[in-house]
């Protein structure tokens, strides 16, 4: 009996005894929702932008869009030796407890992508608290500047670049978004190389997009943007490519979920051109390397369908004939994207579409023999573009208003 | 538990002294009227509502026969047909003495009343009067006679309010048991509707009715019931409450093992299931067993309604049983433990609702969830008149100004008003304060190891729900041990023509419950194309 008093005693104190250990309430994170990483091996700067959560609050103490006077995130920085060093740090100037559960997009500094990012991605593979699902971007300057910016309208910066790199995934498909465990798995293949959106601030007067003024503004004379695709290879970024290039890269990297594209009517009788836009609803690519007698060739063969958005085409798109003429010029504009992405591959001599990995997989003999000088490889290879494109709805217009308008007046 | 039963076992039964005079051991009827008159009113001393009349010609000789009753039990109407019976019989003859037999069966003949019993012990003339007879006794003669007029002041059938239904029958029990097993008597019109009876408690005396169908319960079960019942030795039964903590199987257990109802269509329906009903003077709620633990989320009415409709909520029941049980405790595991299992749009929010809060979730839900039932409990205790006043002073100091001063976080309100509402959902009231209970139990987990004190909290229950029977049957049937047959009447009700059997494992000899083969063919329907056709 006595016994028994005693084990179940020390089973309750023993549960009361672990005292809410490892909890921690809302009130005491500090929900980071970007993070930015600046510097270089042994010198590292982390800059945190930490979301404050009584600046988010609806009206509920009465004072109706409170979140216009102050500003929804904080951001600041500390240095270290190591990237977890910095971030250790970080409570001799912040109040809570820095949590990166939630963090949506990492920015990495032009100058350490420029010195390379292994230990960034050391860090977020070795702690559980970081997600390797984070989306990565690299910033055109220091990061520390970029994240101090607000991107109006929405209230959290660090939400709003994750949601733009969403939303160019899935209508513009230019800058195709990346997350860390992505990334290291590119870095890490056989190619070696992976591309990383770029995020610049374009216009003047950045200074305006650090205060929480801009959002009673209707306009600013600063903003974020996507400007380009960052080129890792092994690491370290080594160019930039434009926007046309990456949408090369797109391509070829089967990344294009929808776009728009314009093409030029040939039969069109007037000097000015008549431009047409065809939206892509699905896009298919297949792009497999074929051993050639001499080297290897890309076949690549994509599958697009989609609308007619735009016409100023003299010909009727209710024809068939017509629309076969359309589709045709469809397929050369994509063909000639595409071409402009190979071409970089080829000059860079860096396998941005990760043909080696797919060369490695089907020919592992010819890899093991080859790989020192695949990248010459790689620039000598040829490329077979094939695409279909079908417009499957020519919109609820049929003749082009501009065509219309000619027919009433040649009567 | 162990600990917990050593101390609320009795070591040894003491047998109880008896000094009520019913339970005495019997002594036969003086045959001097007189004599017997005094010991009446010696035992029964003088209550207003004992009634002794003698049929005297004059004042001062007492006549040859005189009635006793009490005033309340017993109905107006035919006792005064009783008299006057009597009377006629009194001044027709001037001695009974001469035959005792044969005056007792003329007087038999003589009196307008169905039930008539003949008592020879001093004890069942006193049990007699106290159950609501008239005893005649003739001077001379060593036996009474007596007399069932029951009646007096009791309550109509009214409809059940503890178990109310949209479509189904509005009539609950009463208190009175005859009323309630008549009620059930008309549903079951069928002579396999048996019934045992007892009188339990010494000074109660609370008549206790064992009712069963032969062949479709549990013969087992049954001599279980009833050993159960004989087993009880105590002073008073006043409600089916008490004689459920007498007979239940795992009295520690905070899970009830027995159903308790106010509705004959219930009753009637789990006596065709193989069920017992144990039904007891005094209390309109009626007892069930065996029972398993899914019968406590079912409602008469899922079998009234169409069974689409009831299957969808059966499993909003078990929803609501699984929100009232958890909400809480998750939400203080999810926002204390691991926010990472949150959207991020949803901890922002939830953040800065938590901003300048002063406690911490544990302490911020427990206070919320004690309030509560604070609240609840003044509401069912409260006078109705003033029942208003309670919900305006608990909606808004819990609602909205505990809000607004910052006590609480509004995500809190909704936390605990919600597994409130939930909690109502169940049917049966046994079962949702079982789970009013647990539920700080699983929070205290939660707040001390978050999702793992919710697991390890919940675990030993399963255990214990597997473990645990009601008279022999599994609680878990037919979930665990799984058994087929019996999934047509679990989270769904099937429709009628499907209902086959009856409930494997509850049920005894006979299975079958209706007729193979019965979906519903439409022999008048037609084709659309025939109808011009007929009309040419």
């Amino acid at each position: 009996m006595r016994r028994l008093w005693v084990i179940s005693a020390v089973l309750i104190i023993g549960s009361l005894l672990t005292g809410c250990g490892s909890r921690i309430e809302l009130n005491e994170l500090g929900i980071t929702t970007a993070t930015g990483i600046d510097g270089h091996k042994g010198e590292w700067t982390v800059t945190y932008q930490v979301i404050v959560p009584s600046a988010m609050s609806s009206s509920l103490g009465g004072s109706a869009g409170g979140g216009s006077s102050q500003a929804a995130v904080h951001t600041f920085s500390t240095q270290g030796k190591t990237i977890r060093d910095a971030i250790d740090i970080s409570n001799l100037e912040n109040p809570r407890k820095l949590y990166f559960a939630h963090n949506n997009v990492l920015v990495i500094g032009k100058e350490a992508a420029e010195a390379g990012i292994e230990e960034v991605i050391d860090n977020y593979f070795r702690n559980p608290d970081a997600r390797e699902t984070v989306k990565v971007l690299v910033a055109d300057r220091k990061a520390r500047e970029l994240l101090m910016q607000l991107i109006p309208p929405e209230k959290i910066p660090g939400q709003a670049l994750s949601k733009i790199l969403q939303k160019d995934d899935q209508t513009g498909s230019f800058y195709p978004s990346i997350s860390i465990y992505e990334l290291a798995l590119k870095l890490s293949s056989d190619s070696g190389a992976a591309g990383v959106p770029e995020v610049s601030i374009v216009g003047s007067d950045r200074e305006t997009l650090e205060s929480s003024d801009i959002f009673k503004k209707t306009s600013s004379k600063a903003n974020l943007k996507l400007s380009g695709l960052c080129i890792f290879d092994r690491a370290r970024k080594v160019k930039t490519l434009n926007q046309k290039e990456s949408l090369g890269i797109s391509w070829l990297t089967n990344h294009v979920k929808s776009n728009t594209l314009s093409f030029e009517d040939e039969n069109a009788k007037n000097a000015e051109k008549a431009l047409s836009s065809f939206r892509i609803n699905t896009a298919k690519v297949k792009v497999t390397p074929v051993k050639g007698p001499l080297h290897f060739s890309l076949e690549v063969k994509v599958k697009v369908a989609g609308e007619l958005v735009i016409s100023n085409s003299e010909e009727d798109p209710a024809k068939t004939n017509n629309i076969k003429k359309m589709q045709q010029q469809v397929e050369k504009v994509i063909e000639q994207q595409i071409e402009e992405g190979w071409k970089t591959v080829q000059k860079l001599q860096i396998d941005l579409v990760g043909i080696a990995d797919k060369i490695h997989r089907k020919y592992p003999e010819y890899w093991k023999e080859n790989r020192d000088t695949w990248p010459e490889e790689l620039s000598r290879m040829d490329i077979n573009i094939d695409v279909q494109a079908s417009i499957k709805r020519p919109g609820l217009f049929q003749k082009s208003f501009s065509s219309l308008l000619k027919s009433k007046s040649d009567q | 538990m162990h600990w917990m039963k050593t101390i609320l076992k009795p070591a040894k039964r003491r047998p109880l002294k008896n000094t009520n005079p019913i339970t005495q051991t019997p002594e036969p009827i003086n045959s001097s009227l007189p004599h017997t008159l005094t010991l009446l009113h010696k035992i029964l001393g003088d209550s207003p509502d004992f009634i002794m009349r003698n049929f005297s010609d004059s004042p001062s000789e007492p006549g040859p026969i005189a009635i006793c009753y009490i005033e309340g039990l017993i109905e107006q109407n035919l006792l005064s047909d009783l008299m006057e019976a009597l009377i006629a019989e009194q001044a027709s003859k001037t001695s009974f003495t001469s035959d005792v037999h044969s005056t007792i069966n003329a007087l038999k003949q003589k009196i307008p009343t169905g039930n008539i019993k003949i008592i020879h012990a001093e004890n069942q003339m006193i049990a007699a009067i106290l159950a609501g007879n008239v005893v005649i006794l003739v001077d001379g003669v060593q036996v009474a006679l007596a007399a069932s007029i029951q009646g007096g002041i009791r309550r109509a059938v009214e409809e059940p309010t503890t178990q109310t239904v949209i479509r189904g029958p509005k009539e609950g029990f009463t208190e009175e048991l005859s009323t309630n097993i008549t009620l059930l008597r008309r549903k079951l019109r069928t002579p396999d509707l048996k019934f045992a009876s007892r009188n339990i408690g010494r000074y109660t005396q609370t008549r206790v009715v064992l009712a069963y169908i032969e062949g479709l319960a549990q013969p087992e079960v049954i001599e279980e019931a009833k050993k159960r019942l004989e087993s009880i030795d105590t002073d008073s039964i006043l409600e089916s409450g008490y004689i459920e903590e007498f007979i239940q199987d795992a009295p520690l257990s905070p899970f009830p093992t027995l159903l308790n109802t106010e509705r004959p269509d219930t009753v009637a329906g789990s006596l065709l299931d193989g069920q017992i009903a144990i039904f007891i003077d005094g209390t309109p709620f009626v007892l069930l067993a065996p029972v398993t633990f899914i019968k406590f989320f079912h409602s008469s009415e899922d079998y009234y309604q169409r069974y689409d409709i009831s299957s969808f909520l059966r499993i909003i029941r078990l929803f609501s049983f699984l929100i009232a049980l958890l909400l809480p405790s998750l939400y203080i595991a999810i926002t204390t433990f691991h926010q990472e299992m949150l959207p991020t749009t949803l901890l922002i929010t939830l953040a800065s609702q938590r901003e300048g809060t002063p406690f911490p979730a544990l302490l911020e839900a427990l206070i919320m969830e004690l309030i509560f039932e604070v609240i609840r409990e003044a509401g069912v205790r409260m006078p109705r008149v003033i029942g208003p006043a309670i919900s305006i002073v608990g909606a808004l100091v819990i609602g909205q100004a505990a809000v607004q001063a910052g006590l609480v976080s509004a995500a809190m309100v909704i936390v605990v008003s919600f597994t409130a509402i939930s909690n109502f959902v169940i049917p049966s009231f046994n079962m949702a304060s079982t789970v009013r209970l647990i539920r700080f139990f699983l929070m205290l987990m939660a707040g001390m190891l978050g999702l793992f004190g919710i697991l390890a909290g919940l675990i030993p229950i399963l255990f214990h729900l597997v473990a645990l029977q009601s008279f022999g049957v599994r609680y878990l049937t037919p979930f665990a041990p799984f058994t087929k047959s019996n999934m047509k009447d679990f989270f769904i009700r099937v429709p009628w023509w499907a209902m086959k059997t009856r409930p494997n494992g509850i049920s005894g000899p006979n299975k079958t419950r209706q007729a193979p083969h019965q979906y519903p063919v439409n022999s008048a329907k037609k084709e659309r194309c025939d109808e011009p056709n007929k009309q040419k």
